[in-house]
């Protein structure tokens, strides 16, 4: 049934990612409704997915690479369809949400069969502010760097790509993004270190992912001030944002892939 | 808000201080040598020891050097001069007071301006407009709770005081006693001496299944305080949590093995902690009370960190002269007398932690994060300013200036414009 389930929601957003396509090279507005469509209609089974896995093996998609690439995948279609059912202008940057999706979905079922219990020092409240943080950032960065990347592209020729919006705000919506995941960034190692705290008596040890944190919070921390005390905005801010995505995807998903750390759990793979 | 220096020397380093230049250069400087020395194999590999010239730069302990230090207190100081200087600009703004690189917004009318205005969001106050005044404080708020953290961990850390130790089933340890305690690291105004507790171990399960968790560590101790009888402190520990006595905690570490108990005639029980020798064995290298060297070795049926189970344990004493079995109860010979083995347990390894001031932490931590969801909602202050004759306005916008001042172009009046955190 997992199984079932998981395909269910991969075809529906490799579909999303389809008619998104089709709205944003063509033009054509049924294209982003029915991407939405298809985006919605994914999140049921992907919930049913990762509810299935929770009940067999006990805990949250927080310990295996399958459980927390998917988990990933799930937080960020959620935010971006509760975030553009407010903010409508930013519903075509699912262009550039639905493609990424899509991808996390293919990483994460190479590890489906990789299952088992989490450690002990699992047991602690902090787990869920410091995991939950870490999802929502990982997502609210992936919508700035759409928005980013969308207003890199219409820059040269705003006309091009009616769909999207002036890049005026496609640059508003990326600053904005970007602060929300400079936030959840402080969140997720705050609540880590007060978890670390709890369990080992040290808030900080220096630990490969929490220093690349760290740093990625300090690069954040630049490029703000590079926006509010400088004034950059335009297509060097666009960049930066770029810069920033590579930060962070580096802290989430490379660091704890290529140097041991006691965050190597969380992605452990085949 | 106050002008602090007074001379021009001590203003050109006012300035210095309080420079953005100087904060991206801290910031960036840190976040590269962060990024390179969290590379070092010594760091990453706890076998890898430091080379000669890393220690002698100080980069055996990269965030414990001078150099990194020096960089914390200059970011520091660095943000305690911008803080001061942006309430300054904010208590401006506050007023109503907009600064020189507020935009400036063409208008057709002064009716137009209050109809743009409040579809942009802002509210009028007076003839001044705001726009979620009180996100103005976001990046002050920020700044106040950096400033705080940086505070607190500076003082925690200089009273901190850590230390690891072991202690078998049944065994008491007095913390404060010489050799108990090993690794201990205490910041420059800790106490001189680990804490006068006494630490009893009631039972130790190296491999307890709780459900829900891969089988790890659990203990019951009991903690005594030196010196106040009357306090006296249970209770089960796990890797997840320490256990709190006064200002100290007491948490499981990770490290274990088996221990033997000998009760030396005329010298009372000693306990001996084993060391794993291979998947099999372990042994403890000892001097009778004769002064001779000696090993005591266990070997097992199955390997010794098995959850399901060691199987028949066997234990021998290997010294110059010869191996000897021991068996549990049973008396042999140990340097001038005997000695018997009265029991077989496991030692675990603890640490205790203090860490003072955690409060102070803990509300640096809640101020900065107050300080970002403030910075959240984009704050702006607008007023009319007929400049140069032709009707127009003055906006600061915190964010999306840039938009406003496309959406002021197409604005006509009667139609809403649509904005971040506006549209709906």
């Amino acid at each position: 049934m997992q199984t079932v389930t998981f395909w269910g929601a991969t075809t529906c957003y490799a579909l999303a990612t389809g008619f998104f396509f089709v709205a944003l090279v063509f033009g054509k507005k049924w294209g982003g409704r029915w991407g939405r469509v298809g985006a919605m209609a994914g999140l049921l089974p992907h919930a049913a997915a990762l509810g299935l896995r929770w009940a067999e093996v006990g805990h949250g998609p927080y310990s295996s690479r399958y459980e927390v690439i998917s988990g990933n995948a799930f937080v960020l279609v959620a935010i971006y369809l509760a975030v553009t059912l407010v903010y409508r202008q930013l519903r075509p940057v699912g262009a550039f949400v639905m493609p990424v999706t899509f991808l996390l979905m293919g990483w994460a079922v190479s590890s489906f069969g990789v299952k088992g219990e989490v450690p002990i020092i699992f047991k602690s409240y902090w787990l869920l502010l410091h995991i939950g943080f870490a999802k929502a950032f990982g997502a609210s960065l992936i919508i700035a760097a759409g928005c980013a990347v969308a207003r890199l592209i219409k820059s040269p020729a705003p006309g091009r790509l009616a769909n999207l919006p002036e890049v005026e705000r496609l640059d508003l919506y990326a600053y904005q993004f970007l602060m929300i995941s400079f936030l959840f960034l402080g969140v997720m190692i705050i609540a880590g270190s007060l978890w670390a705290h709890q369990s080992w008596g040290r808030y900080w040890g220096w630990d490969p992912i929490e220093t690349s944190s760290l740093a990625t919070w300090l690069a954040f921390g630049i490029i703000l001030h590079f926006r509010v005390l400088h004034r950059w905005s335009g297509r060097r801010m666009a960049w930066l944002t770029c810069v920033a995505f590579a930060f962070g995807m580096a802290t989430l998903y490379v660091v704890a892939l290529v140097v041991p750390t006691i965050h190597n759990s969380y992605l452990v793979g085949k | 808000m106050p002008e602090v220096p007074q001379s021009a020397m001590s203003s050109r380093v006012w300035n210095s201080l309080r420079s953005p230049r100087l904060a991206l250069t801290i910031l960036s400087l840190t976040m590269a040598y962060a990024a390179v020395v969290s590379w070092f194999p010594w760091l990453t590999a706890a076998t890898v020891a430091a080379p000669v010239w890393a220690v002698r730069l100080g980069l055996d302990h990269p965030f414990r050097s001078l150099t990194f230090l020096a960089a914390c207190a200059l970011l520091f100081v660095n943000t305690f001069a911008c803080t001061w200087d942006r309430f300054g600009r904010v208590l401006k703004l506050w007023r109503g007071e907009l600064p020189g690189y507020a935009a400036r917004l063409p208008l057709n009318s002064a009716a137009d301006f209050g109809l743009l205005m409040r579809d942009a969001g802002f509210r009028d106050h007076g003839g001044v407009h705001f726009k979620n005044r009180f996100a103005l404080w976001g990046g002050g708020v920020l700044h106040l709770g950096i400033l705080s953290i940086l505070l607190s961990v500076a003082v925690q850390q200089a009273y901190s005081d850590g230390g690891s130790f072991e202690i078998s089933e049944q065994e008491v340890v007095d913390l404060g006693a010489p050799g108990v305690i090993f690794d201990r690291e205490a910041g420059y105004l800790a106490p001189g001496r680990p804490p006068a507790l006494r630490v009893a171990l009631d039972s130790f399960d190296a491999y307890l299944h709780q459900s829900g968790y891969a089988p790890d560590r659990r203990s019951r101790l009991t903690v005594l305080e030196s010196g106040r009888q009357d306090r006296k402190v249970s209770g089960e520990i796990d890797r997840s949590g320490g256990l709190a006595v006064g200002d100290t905690t007491i948490y499981q570490a990770i490290p274990s093995g088996f221990a033997i108990d000998i009760e030396v005639k005329g010298a009372g029980v000693r306990t001996l902690h084993l060391r794993a020798r291979d998947r099999m064995s372990a042994l403890a290298r000892v001097s009778d009370p004769a002064g001779e060297p000696l090993s005591f070795v266990l070997e097992a049926e199955r390997p010794l960190n098995d959850p399901k189970g060691t199987g028949r344990i066997t234990l021998r004493m290997e010294r110059r002269g010869g191996t000897q079995t021991v068996k549990l109860g049973e008396a042999f010979p140990f340097g001038l007398g005997l000695a018997r083995v009265v029991a077989v347990s496991r030692w675990g390894g603890f640490t205790y932690a203090r860490t003072p001031g955690i409060a102070l932490v803990f509300s640096g931590f809640a101020v900065a994060l107050a300080g970002c969801f403030l910075l959240l909602f984009p704050a702006g202050v607008a007023r009319l300013d007929a400049g140069d004759g032709e009707p127009g306005a003055r906006v600061y916008l915190s964010r999306g200036i840039e938009l406003l001042l496309l959406e002021s172009r197409q604005f006509q009046p009667g139609a809403s414009a649509q904005h971040i955190f506006g549209e709906r």
